[in-house]
């Protein structure tokens, strides 16, 4: 007796944000097994059963399961964050994810009717999403190594980002003095976060002059308060 | 095949064979009247993208959350609004409003609240044939993902030179939509008992009260219950509850917050009050009187930008003079000299200083009074750095 079976795996944020709904069918003889196996993906799986018996269509279901995020441990992300940048501060990338998520790939929530370890989404219905809270995927919902790696690339664009403004500051203000490494990453920090801007003067640092006449850095809590203080509190969280 | 034909033919394979350069907004007419104005064609969130990413000069690519063209000021003229993200993130945080002028485009930002769509930001809402902008912008900053930001409805409309926030101008309109809307929202929230959803819902009611003409100081009672909260994410935002408010005695609560045990609390406290010192400044009209009608500012110029404050020359109210600073926020050190003239308090500020940059459209003064209040003042301007583009 040939058995077909119809799985469709569904998911959005409780906002209706990176919605997916996969379908697929597999068949099984008498009492064989055909394994499926999910991987770094979740959400609603509805199974629905047919079969011919003795000439006749029967169908069963539909049966549903939940396929559910886990804890990840502390000191596996703490891992993974610091492999993934080789910047200055090293461990720079773990006080963005205690700053972004509080270290949760995903969190205890109800999505579906149902309690569990859904993907750690962000308070406006899951515009952002995962450790690192970046914009809904499937990927970045569910695959935290694809979440937290694809975020310290965007990191390094944000420090190259940071390094071209410093330059075009230092060339507008004579004898401003280069940037030391963990200064450019406070730069990167405000381009990273909410509060990043294009405009010169709203970055971490901003030139000012020193009693006698002569430019330096200070910090920009006039022009871009709330980067500057996201920034901060970034370093404030590192792990 | 004649001479001619193959002369043609060849004409046409070499024409066929140089690369195709991308139609892009600035290839149309941005005038409505004309059938093949720029917002008939179709345009994708990437077109859109690209084209603001270079009318700004931005050295990154800039992400549009969503875009319109329209007549802003039924004059005839489109402009094309554009929610857009600087991060990489997906936060559309500022509104771009780009105008094409006789040389060139220049573009005015507003700070929003991700503002992924366009939906209701436009809006007469007085029918003088000028279209306000209404968008939502936050009251207490992004804490985490998880955290809910409070945020407000602020209207932006058309002061001649610029679109300025004077929300409180339009009370009846917000009364009617804006803020039934969120007396409903806090009832709502009080049948379900979440203390941090009722935190929410109340500030947001308090503040859009406050930017309606209602009462300076409305909120203050709840500011300060919050501010004695166990919680740090309520503690928090009373720090900008408080310090939107500004009072002297909301100002001292908000001290108090300046010293809190909790790190995080106090760090963001120190911002509300930063916020505070930027934002609650009187307003003074200002004049770029250099680069003619358009207010030219030329970045690799070394003749100075001329901006006349309109301040009296004497008295507590004049102008200290060397608190003045002028650019693309206000804080830029790019202060030559200010001099009395007959027509105000006339300033000099080097360009290469003032941070603006290829594309902006709005220029800010910022300064002092003698008696020690601070003053802003913004006009429009039209930033370039070639010579032959932009003369002085």
């Amino acid at each position: 007796m040939i058995i077909s079976w119809t799985n469709t795996l569904e998911y959005q944020t409780s906002g209706g944000r990176g919605a997916y709904s996969e379908a697929d069918a597999i068949t099984t003889i008498d009492k064989g097994v055909n394994a499926k196996s999910y991987g770094y993906v979740g959400g609603k799986l509805t199974a629905k059963v047919s079969a011919i018996i003795n000439g006749s269509p029967q169908s069963a279901g539909p049966n549903t399961a939940y396929l559910m995020g886990f804890a990840i441990p502390n000191a596996t992300i703490t891992s993974q964050l610091v492999s993934a940048y080789s910047g200055t501060t090293t461990h720079l990338l773990t006080g963005i994810a205690m700053k972004e998520s509080t270290y949760r790939q995903f969190a205890r929530r109800t999505l579906y009717g149902h309690t569990g370890l859904w993907p750690n989404e962000s308070y406006d219905g899951g515009s952002h999403i995962g450790l690192m809270q970046m914009p809904t995927t499937k990927a970045y919902a569910w695959d935290w190594i694809v979440n937290t790696q694809d975020a310290a690339t965007l990191f390094s664009a944000k420090v190259a980002s940071a390094q071209r403004k410093e330059n075009a500051i230092i060339t507008a203000h004579s004898g401003l003095r280069v940037l030391t490494g963990t200064e450019r990453e406070n730069m990167a920090l405000v381009l990273y976060g909410p509060y990043a801007s294009h405009n010169l003067s709203k970055q971490y640092y901003a030139p000012v002059k020193d009693a006698n006449g002569m430019w330096v850095w200070a910090v920009n809590t006039a022009g871009n308060p709330n980067g500057v203080t996201y920034a901060n509190d970034v370093r404030n969280k590192i792990q | 095949m004649t001479r001619t034909a193959k002369l043609a033919l060849a004409v046409m394979l070499f024409v066929g064979s140089l690369p195709v350069r991308a139609q892009t907004p600035s290839d149309y007419p941005w005038m409505s009247p004309d059938s093949q104005n720029v917002s008939t064609r179709t345009w994708s969130i990437s077109q859109i993208g690209g084209f603001v990413t270079e009318v700004t000069n931005a050295d990154d690519p800039l992400t549009v959350g969503d875009f319109l063209f329209a007549d802003l000021l039924g004059d005839g003229s489109l402009e094309l609004v554009a929610s857009t993200d600087v991060s990489g993130r997906g936060f559309f945080n500022e509104l771009l409003i780009s105008r094409k002028n006789t040389s060139a485009f220049s573009v005015q930002r507003i700070t929003v609240q991700n503002l992924e769509s366009l939906a209701h930001v436009l809006a007469d809402l007085d029918a003088d044939g000028k279209l306000e902008i209404v968008v939502p912008v936050s009251l207490t900053p992004y804490l985490e993902g998880a955290v809910p930001q409070a945020k407000w409805t602020a209207i932006y409309t058309w002061t001649g030179a610029l679109y300025e926030e004077r929300t409180a101008a339009f009370a009846p309109w917000y009364a009617a939509n804006v803020l039934h809307g969120l007396q409903q929202a806090l009832a709502a929230t009080q049948q379900g008992g979440d203390p941090v959803a009722i935190a929410l819902a109340q500030i947001q009611l308090d503040k859009a009260t406050r930017a309606s003409g209602g009462s300076p100081d409305a909120g203050m009672t709840d500011a300060q219950a919050l501010a004695v909260s166990n919680d740090p994410n309520l503690r928090i935002w009373a720090a900008f509850a408080l310090a939107d408010i500004g009072t002297p005695a909301a100002l001292a609560t908000l001290a108090t917050l300046l010293r809190d045990p909790d790190p995080s609390v106090a760090s963001y406290a120190t911002s509300a009050r930063d916020k505070n010192a930027q934002e609650h400044c009187d307003r003074v009209s200002i004049t770029i009187q250099s680069g003619g009608p358009q207010h030219l500012v030329n970045l690799v110029s070394a003749k100075p930008v001329v901006v006349v404050v309109d301040l009296p020359t004497r008295g507590n109210a004049s102008l200290a003079p060397k608190s003045v600073t002028f650019g693309a926020t206000g804080i830029e050190q790019s202060l030559i000299s200010c001099n009395h003239t007959i027509k105000g308090i006339s300033c000099l500020f080097r360009a290469s200083l003032t941070g603006l940059q290829v594309g902006d459209g709005v220029a800010t003064l910022r300064a002092k009074r003698s008696d020690g209040r601070c003053v802003i003042g913004r006009d429009a301007v039209q930033v370039g750095i070639s010579p032959a583009r932009i003369s002085e």
